[in-house]
């Protein structure tokens, strides 16, 4: 017994760059528990929306709003990407080429459930590497709203683990915010604030930036930086109900652009400083999700399945 | 007992705690209910006192294995082997000692020993875990702010042990947990003593 007890403790205390060959346990425990696990998340999903059941939209509006956020979605990486087009023309100029960009495809993946340890809440999805998810990959709700990444080790034959951007443990994000570019719900009825802010200015050399951290209770929190314009303009400042989008070179190409949440509090400090709290539009954990593969990998792996 | 059935009842209620846990958080907190842990308090309360610290640490490591955690910055996740296995060791032989002066079937006393059994795992877990955070700085862990969740998320799960306690008592004989057995081990902790 005491013998047991001291193998438990050193394995509780080895450090984590040696505690890897742990996690195949964990994918073990993960597939035996997902039969289980998954109608369990399903039930609760069903109570979940249900509950929301009051609040929610007509589907056909709310089928024609998801429709419009796709292909606001590809008009913000089309300028995401035109962004990144000018900086590889200057780095072609100085003799250097970037080329990271690949294209992707969405799977759709099904929540089985969580893993809750009071630390941090990990989702455990029903899509791996045999479905071409991999260590990075970028996963999304509904396609156009950016709800975590899989992190290393992450990743099991059939099942990942995704570590929401709103994780405690998760790392700071750069996001930028576009001046006039509203929530939805918030734009029937803006702030007087945000009615000087209603006409739309995209352009991304005018957007707000800011760095957001998680706050570990569904938020994530962050002052903002002084937009880079002219000085005879007005510098446009963040209100309530703007959507705030990935604007940050760690994460990958197809991450970027993507909607991080809406603007649900400012905090302005003495120095005039303005500290932000967004708010993604999703409540973990959801029912489904679809993870952004790359292409190249979802074709492996389909080729793979096919042999199989 | 019968090890079929137990293993089952395990192997639910680790559902349960995996697939429960996060939507029954209390508001924005950490503070969660263990399923677990309420399984681990029946079975140590009419368990063989000579398997009970067995049966513990293997529901223990069970959620051990369940819950991975986030190191480096979010940058990658580990399974940490032994922190639940050696809480739920700890909890199990504070039920053990407890037993002698309770009434099992009384909900009131199953409340109780839920409470603190939960509460003496959480304990040794943040324990181990500022140990381990100690040894290994990747792990992003504040014990202060830990403890307090995990001891509310400890009276939590005495409360819901108060709806899963009659099913529980209701089930024990598929277990193989009777009355009978009950007093019998009884008499061998009581002449020990």
């Amino acid at each position: 017994m005491v013998l047991v007890i001291a193998v438990l403790f050193l394995l509780t205390i080895l450090p984590s760059r040696y505690a890897g060959w742990t996690n195949w346990f964990g994918n073990v425990a993960d597939f035996v528990l997902a039969p289980i696990q998954w109608p369990l998340n399903l039930v609760v999903s069903v109570f979940k929306r249900s509950s929301e059941g009051a609040n929610s939209l007509d589907p056909v509006i709310a089928a024609l709003e998801r429709e419009r956020d796709k292909y606001k979605d590809a008009y913000y990486r089309t300028l995401g990407e035109l962004d990144q087009s000018r900086t590889q023309l200057a780095a072609m100029a100085s003799g250097l080429l970037v080329n990271d960009e690949l294209p992707f495809k969405l799977l759709p993946a099904p929540v089985i459930g969580s893993v809750f340890d009071g630390a941090s809440q990990l989702l455990r999805i029903r899509a791996g590497a045999r479905n071409g998810v991999t260590e990075g990959s970028v996963v999304t709700f509904e396609g156009v709203e950016l709800l975590g990444r899989i992190p290393i080790g992450g990743v099991a034959d059939r099942i990942s683990k995704v570590l929401p951007i709103t994780d405690r443990n998760a790392r700071p994000i750069s996001v930028l915010i576009f001046p006039g570019e509203m929530a939805e719900e918030l734009a029937a009825e803006p702030t007087a604030e945000a009615k000087q802010l209603l006409v739309p200015n995209l352009e991304p050399g005018s957007a707000i930036a800011a760095q957001l951290v998680p706050t570990g209770s569904g938020t994530l929190v962050g002052p903002v930086e002084a937009p880079r314009m002219r000085a005879e303009y007005m510098p446009p400042r963040p209100a309530l109900g703007m959507l705030v989008r990935l604007r940050d070179s760690r994460w990958p190409a197809s991450a970027q652009m993507l909607i991080v949440g809406r603007i649900t509090f400012i905090d302005t400090q003495s120095n005039g400083r303005q500290i932000i709290t967004v708010t993604p539009r999703y409540v973990l954990p959801v029912a489904d999700v679809l993870v952004r593969v790359s292409g190249d990998e979802a074709a492996d792996a389909a080729m793979k399945g096919g042999r199989q | 007992m019968n090890p079929v059935a137990i293993s089952i009842a395990a192997y639910m209620f680790l559902g349960l705690e995996a697939a429960l846990r996060g939507p029954l958080a209390l508001g924005n907190t950490a503070a969660t209910p263990s399923f677990m842990m309420i399984l681990m308090v029946f079975l140590a309360i009419h368990g063989q006192a000579r398997t009970v610290p067995w049966l513990c640490m293997a529901l223990g490591l069970g959620v051990d294995l369940i819950g991975s955690r986030p190191v480096n910055g979010g940058e990658a996740l580990v399974t940490i082997i032994g922190p639940n296995a050696l809480g739920y060791f700890a909890a199990g032989h504070l039920v053990l000692a407890l037993r002698g002066i309770m009434l099992r079937r009384n909900p009131v006393a199953f409340f109780f020993l839920c409470c603190c059994g939960a509460a003496m795992s959480q304990l040794v877990i943040v324990v181990v875990l500022t140990c381990r955070s100690a040894v290994d700085s990747s792990l992003a862990w504040s014990p202060l702010a830990e403890l307090l969740a995990r001891l509310g998320g400890s009276l939590y799960t005495g409360v819901v042990s108060i709806f899963i306690g009659p099913i529980l008592h209701a089930a024990a004989g598929l277990m193989g947990i009777t009355e009978a057995y009950n007093r019998r081990d009884s008499r061998r902790v009581m002449r020990r003593m």
